[in-house]
């Protein structure tokens, strides 16, 4: 399944890494976001199937509610890829939405959710992780 | 024992002669006599009360001191009445004597004692100490509680203890709710905002009691107050100071792990440009090290003192993302994780990780190959002083020539320096498979996990 992605992530190198391994795995990289605004803006202009996105993020907007505005703008999935596991965890209790692999990451990780997420199986909002099946 | 004393014609039984501790020699013949053995001090009283009963013909009821000859003093209380001869005058007045001296001396020793209490009470400054009756009034109060609330004795006595609350607990009923509960419970403990006269809010604990008589009959209560503003503060402060370690040591987290993200995103880069697999297979070996480090941040912050990781549920992640990375079937080959119960610090946590890491992918890799099927088990345990750290394969075992301290793979190298680290040392068993014990001290923070 091929997808075609924004990736939100504000250290450039990161961004670079995440850009090469999607397309590697054969989605396209429609664009790329380093603040919550710009994330917002560019879902709204190029309608991704998917956003990749970091939790902490320049500026004042962080990914979580950036993620929280495009799903309730457009409805596109959100995985979130982050260092900063507590800070999701907390938001997550708030009903927040959508796997999270932790960084640093795994090429397996993910695509596991990716997959998960576009064909509807983590639904539940349930994070992925090393105890999931291997792909 | 008696007295009888008219004019000029006393007389002393032998009962009052003991009481006076006379001997036979002293003479007691008149009423001079007499008086002349009663305490300078009391003398005057008593002959006042004596002349008063014979001049008004009333009950004569009086206490006195006696200096007994051999120098000892008596208390005697004397109780007698005037005779009146048939034209109606006073004739004689007659009396009784009784030693009241030990019951003189217990109501000293209580007075003095109840005096002592009563200052004591009523000097303690730090603390509020107030009684109440039955109905709530307030019936003693002390200095500290004067100094607490702002009510002076005078001001307070007979008013209700409500008083010192806030108005929105007067509103809710909690004064009525305490004594309620110390007449149900015998005693009710808590701490409040209470207020001053001056309108000022403390923080305050305070204690009331139920007081019972020896009857057990409900006599009032006791409250003690104590002033816990400035140690509330203190504790909010701490409180606050430790969040902002808590959150600074969390952050501290979250950017290793990030600067872990952008090195293992370098390593990742780089590996693209290379064509070569065993060039690539070193570095995914490289990125996994990274991992093994990443993910002890990451359990480190989830872990409630932030600074032991839960080793059993670190090493079932590690095991079970290796399985996923090297996409081994976990019916082939099966890997069993006991370290029940170990927590290690950050200093223990890497080495250990790290080791468990080369050791697991050591045994993937080589350990079972044709789709041979088998079992890894890691442990670890920790005990008065000693952990041992194990991992063991039924696989085919390590080629003879293989051996620690003469590695050629970085993973065994990485292995042996690592345990010198810990300061342990690498057991090999070839029996079966491999088996690699790592014993080494431990830093005796090693504790349980608390249960959850």
């Amino acid at each position: 399944m091929n997808a075609r992605i924004l990736i939100v992530e504000d250290e450039s190198i990161v961004q670079l890494d995440l850009r090469r391994r999607l397309e590697r795995m054969g989605h396209s990289v429609l664009g790329m976001a380093s603040r919550g605004d710009e994330a917002i803006a560019k879902a709204v202009e190029l309608k991704p199937d998917l956003v990749i996105m970091d939790v902490r993020l320049e500026g004042p907007m962080d990914g979580i509610e950036a993620a929280h505005r495009i799903r309730a703008e457009q409805g596109t999935p959100v995985v979130y890829v982050t260092a900063y596991a507590p800070m999701f965890e907390e938001a997550a209790q708030q009903d927040v939405f959508g796997p999270c692999v932790s960084k640093p990451f795994r090429t397996t990780e993910l695509q596991l959710a990716i997959t998960r997420i576009l064909t509807g199986s983590a639904s539940d909002g349930s994070m992925p992780n090393e105890s999931s099946p291997s792909i | 024992v008696g007295v009888e004393i008219a004019p000029n014609k006393e007389t002393f039984d032998d009962g009052l002669r003991q009481l006076f501790g006379l001997r036979p020699e002293d003479e007691v013949r008149t009423i001079e006599d007499f008086y002349s053995r009663i305490h300078p001090n009391d003398r005057e009283d008593v002959m006042a009360a004596f002349e008063r009963t014979r001049r008004e013909g009333i009950h004569l009821d009086t206490e006195f001191r006696v200096l007994r000859p051999d120098g000892t003093q008596r208390w005697l209380i004397d109780q007698g009445e005037v005779l009146i001869d048939e034209n109606g005058k006073p004739e004689r007045l007659t009396g009784a004597c009784v030693d009241i001296t030990e019951r003189k001396q217990a109501q000293d020793a209580l007075r003095e004692s109840e005096e002592r209490f009563r200052l004591f009470v009523k000097g303690v400054r730090d603390y509020a100490l107030f009684q109440m009756n039955d109905h709530g009034q307030i019936v003693s109060w002390n200095d500290g509680a004067e100094r607490m609330l702002g009510y002076t004795e005078d001001e307070i006595i007979g008013r209700s203890a409500s008083v010192s609350f806030v108005p929105e607990d007067v509103a809710a009923g909690q004064p009525e709710r305490e004594i309620s509960e110390a007449l149900r419970n015998g005693r009710v403990a808590d701490e409040r905002w209470h207020l001053k006269k001056d309108g000022t809010r403390f923080w305050c604990s305070g204690v009331l009691t139920r007081i019972d008589d020896e009857e057990g009959k409900m006599r009032g209560f006791a409250k003690v107050m104590r002033d816990e503003t400035e140690r509330r503060q203190a504790r909010e402060q701490l409180t606050s100071s430790l969040a902002e370690k808590e959150a600074l040591l969390k952050e501290i987290h979250h950017r290793v792990k990030n600067n872990l993200q952008v090195i293992t995103s370098l390593l990742s880069l780089q590996s693209d440009t290379v064509d070569d697999e065993h060039t690539r297979t070193m570095f995914d070996e490289a990125v996994n090290r990274i991992r093994t480090i990443g993910d002890i941040h990451e359990l480190l912050y989830r872990s409630p003192d932030l600074a032991r990781v839960d080793f059993n549920l670190y090493l079932s992640r590690l095991a079970k993302s290796l399985i996923s990375f090297y996409g081994i079937d976990r019916s082939r080959i099966a890997v069993r994780v006991d370290a029940q119960d170990m927590k290690l610090e950050l200093s223990k946590a890497i080495p250990c990780g790290l080791i468990v890491n080369e050791l697991i992918t050591n045994s993937l890799k080589h350990g079972f190959p044709g789709g041979r099927s088998g079992e890894i088990r890691v442990t670890l345990k920790c005990e008065s002083g000693a952990c041992l750290l194990e991992v063991a394969d039924n696989g085919v075992g390590l080629p003879d020539q293989v051996t620690v301290e003469d590695a050629t793979s970085l993973g065994l190298k990485l292995v042996s320096v690592l345990a010198e680290q810990l300061g342990g040392e690498i057991r090999f068993d070839r029996n079966v498979g491999t088996r690699i014990e790592i014993p080494f001290p431990a830093s005796g923070s090693e504790k349980q996990v608390e249960p959850s």
